[in-house]
């Protein structure tokens, strides 16, 4: 996150713009009102207002300006089978593998509960240990996104 | 004919950080009292040290204090041909 300061002020009918790179985002609006005045005080100018910018960085290749997303699992579970709450904030179709490289499998489901959130349901009979992988396949415009999960801390 | 003069002052003031890091800060039309200039520039230090405000380029580098201010007068003549 790369925050900036719009100060705003005037002069004998002159507008006057200063901008400030580099200021602190956790900073609240009122501090950092509060540093445009004294800024402004250092001069004869009149002071008039100031304005945040904040810029998020976004990750991108190609040059698309697509996001990297990142999959995050939480688990739950009721009586029957194991289901994680899968959240993606990515452009990619998720995927349910057995490795990183991509082998479809049947372990599990993976089902699309609204954007960006999917339900993952371990299938019922599936014991033992081991491990499955979410993936967002990569294309030109961003890099691949891997979760994984083990199923053998299960029923 | 006759020399337009124009003059304008800048004050540069030189932020320090604490990994050795240093910002640059100018601003137009300063002060011409130089003794509450100083002072305000001082009451600014302090609120930036206490609230650090601007950072340096540096992840994690904190304001110290502004190790420099001072008044550039910039004159600039023209010929004046009307």
């Amino acid at each position: 996150m790369n925050t900036s300061l719009m100060i705003n002020s005037t002069n004998a009918g002159k507008k006057y713009q200063k901008a400030i790179a580099n200021i602190n985002p956790e900073k609240s609006n009122a501090i950092l009102e509060e540093f445009a005045q004294k800024l402004t005080g250092l001069s004869t100018n009149s002071y008039v207002g100031a304005s945040r910018v904040d810029k998020s960085d976004v990750t991108e290749q190609g040059g698309s300006g697509k996001q990297e997303g990142v999959i995050t699992l939480t688990r739950r579970s009721d009586d029957i089978s194991v289901h994680y709450d899968v959240s993606y904030n990515g452009d990619a179709t998720l995927k349910l593998v057995t490795d990183s490289a991509g082998q479809l499998n049947k372990l599990g489901t993976l089902t699309t509960v609204s954007a960006g959130q999917w339900d993952l349901e371990i299938a019922g009979s599936a014991t033992g240990n081991f491990t499955a992988w979410i993936i967002a396949p990569a294309t030109d415009n961003y890099t691949a996104a891997v979760a994984s999960y083990t199923a053998g801390e299960m029923h | 004919m006759a020399d337009k003069t124009t003059v304008t002052k800048t004050l540069q003031m030189v932020a320090a950080f604490a990994d050795g890091d240093e910002r640059t800060i100018n601003l137009d039309n300063p002060m011409s009292d130089s003794a509450s200039l100083t002072a305000a520039v001082d009451s600014l230090g302090s609120f930036c040290l206490n609230n650090q405000v601007i950072l340096g380029d540096k992840a994690g580098a904190s304001f110290t204090k502004f190790k420099s201010a001072k008044v550039v007068t910039k004159t600039k003549t023209v010929l004046d041909l009307s």
